[in-house]
């Protein structure tokens, strides 16, 4: 599987729309996030100068949304032009396993989001240290607090562009792996429209709620443990769908 | 060629076998209970009528469409058991099968580094399929043709026992249609199998050893060339004489079947030799004593009349328009 994986990073390296849109993606998530925080005057009504130095990376890191949104479209794409009439041919005929198909794919994609959101958090992270010391605060110490939204964002963003994939398998198109992805990221700001005690139950089922708990793992009172389980169901269950349609498939 | 290597002879004669196939889309059956053994050395035209399964066929010996009855086993396997796919079967379905965005050797080298195979193979296969001038260039730039040769490089990249061709001759020039004639023979003569579909006749006629007809996915023969020259009703002896009556007369009462043609008549039933001291003993002059083979077209045609889905109603643009 090692060699599947590399031939797809190969065709990212050699296809320049792959290369255009991964540089996007890590262009776009910090200009936005260095936008999000020099414009917290106008937003929140807070003075950057007064903010502390985890405020500040939680604001910059809203930057990795960003880089989330760029990673659903992107897994999208990726998985639809290779099951795309014609390319599936040559690409089945050389992993006809479907399993081995699927799962290269996924990892693919999983290990590309590992690489890039590692790469932001670290280039965020020294954007914020050289806005602290431009303003003359104090200097950023990697805590455990910053660790735990270090691999909150990591994961958020991990997991939506896997649920990406699935969807595209599902669908077997780029706009269905999209709107699957964006439906689950965007549907708790519906479900937040009915009454408190519905939306509170819908609310613990998306993985919203569990990122979110990753992601402030010290500030809030939430079970880690339980969050990962709810994200690894959602997971479990988009791949296993994914996979089944996928494995029905005569291309 | 020293690039396309002999299959070692302690392989199986026996390469792919499809038992019993049947593929059913809906009420709509595509290929019928279809028994077919490709054995080494040959190549084999694989022909039939548009939508009669063909490609379907071959997309079920690739595992790319799921048989709903029966199987195809590649050396005892079904394909997608293989250990190395690449390295025992090598296709052509779609020479469309390309990002458009990529060059020849980049296309190649994803093929490669997939397959784990040797990275020289990507050079020597552009070598081959006479695509070394072009191979920085973006696929979107290629012809059909230049695109056709690629899919065959990629197709042989693994350097497989079986190649499976679908139309590979759609879009070439007569120079890339002398090539890929030369390029199938060098590779039965080293021991592969080579399955070609093509609706140009002509073509098939000319490189295969074996043609395989199907008509509403059902095998309706199976036969090698000799074979085919000799069964068909098409074959027959064409004869010009002085007196055409005389001749007509002595072959009818030899129980010959006669038919006029151009200025002389088509006899069958009786062989030449038959016909020359027949002549001889009656007295009549022969301008011309010759057999007709049919082309593969006429065989085609004999064969799977009234088993093509799509039959144009011989309607003229006159009729339709008025």
């Amino acid at each position: 599987m090692k060699h599947l994986i590399k031939a797809d990073f190969k065709k990212m390296m050699f296809l320049p729309s792959y290369r255009y849109m991964i540089f996007a993606t890590i262009l776009l998530s910090i200009l936005f996030g260095v936008i999000f925080l020099f414009t917290i005057e106008i937003t929140q009504g807070k003075v950057l100068s007064e903010l502390s130095g985890m405020e500040m990376i939680d604001i910059t890191l809203l930057g990795m949304d960003v880089a989330a949104i760029m990673l659903i479209i992107f897994a999208a794409i990726f998985v639809k032009k290779d099951l795309a009439s014609g390319a599936v041919h040559t690409n089945l005929a050389m992993t006809p396993i479907r399993r081995k198909y699927y799962l290269t794919k996924l990892s693919f994609i999983a290990i590309l989001s590992m690489l890039i959101s590692t790469a932001l958090i670290l280039i965020i992270f020294a954007v914020n240290q050289f806005i602290i010391s431009m303003n003359q605060m104090e200097a950023l110490s990697l805590d455990s607090a910053i660790l735990a939204k270090a691999i909150g964002s990591m994961l958020m963003v991990l997991f939506y562009s896997s649920l990406s994939a699935a969807g595209a398998f599902y669908f077997q198109s780029t706009p269905g792996g999209i709107s699957f992805a964006l439906s689950v990221m965007f549907l708790p700001a519906l479900v937040k429209m009915f009454p408190e005690d519905v939306s509170e139950l819908l609310l613990s089922v998306f993985p919203e709620k569990s990122l979110h708990t990753l992601f402030d793992m010290n500030a809030v009172n939430g079970s880690w443990a339980g969050a990962l389980t709810v994200l690894l169901i959602w997971i479990m269950v988009a791949c296993a769908i994914g996979f089944w349609r996928f494995r029905k498939m005569d291309y | 060629m020293a690039l396309i290597t002999t299959i070692s002879h302690k392989r199986v004669m026996q390469l792919i076998k499809l038992a019993n196939l049947t593929k059913k889309y809906g009420t709509k059956t595509a290929v019928d209970h279809l028994n077919l053994v490709l054995t080494p050395g040959t190549v084999t035209g694989f022909l039939g009528p548009n939508g009669s399964g063909k490609s379907t066929t071959m997309k079920m010996i690739i595992s790319l469409v799921r048989p709903t009855l029966g199987d195809v086993v590649v050396d005892g396997k079904s394909y997608s058991d293989l250990p190395e796919p690449t390295k025992r079967v090598g296709t052509l379905i779609d020479p469309s099968a390309l990002d458009n965005n990529l060059t020849a050797k980049q296309h190649l080298s994803i093929i490669a580094t997939a397959a784990n195979l040797n990275p020289r193979r990507v050079d020597e296969m552009l070598q081959i399929t006479g695509l070394e001038n072009v191979q920085n260039k973006k696929v979107k730039s290629y012809s059909l043709g230049m695109k056709q040769r690629l899919g065959v490089a990629t197709a042989l990249l693994g350097n497989p026992d079986t190649i499976i061709l679908d139309e590979p001759f759609n879009g070439m020039d007569v120079d890339g249609i002398k090539w890929l004639r030369g390029l199938f023979k060098q590779l039965a003569e080293s021991g592969k199998c080579v399955v070609v579909s093509s609706h140009l006749m002509s073509e098939i006629q000319a490189v295969a050893d074996r043609v395989v007809i199907i008509g509403q996915g059902k095998l309706l023969a199976d036969m090698t060339m000799d074979e085919m020259n000799r069964r068909s009703l098409s074959s027959y002896i064409y004869v010009e004489a002085d007196d055409l009556d005389k001749i007509t007369s002595v072959l009818l009462d030899k129980q010959a079947s006669v038919q006029p043609s151009k200025t002389g008549l088509e006899v069958r039933n009786l062989d030449a030799k038959e016909i020359g001291r027949l002549a001889l003993d009656n007295q009549i002059i022969l301008h011309e004593l010759t057999k007709v083979n049919p082309s593969l077209e006429d065989v085609f045609t004999e064969i799977t009349d009234g088993k093509a889905d799509y039959v144009a109603k011989g309607v003229t643009m006159h009729e339709a328009l008025d």
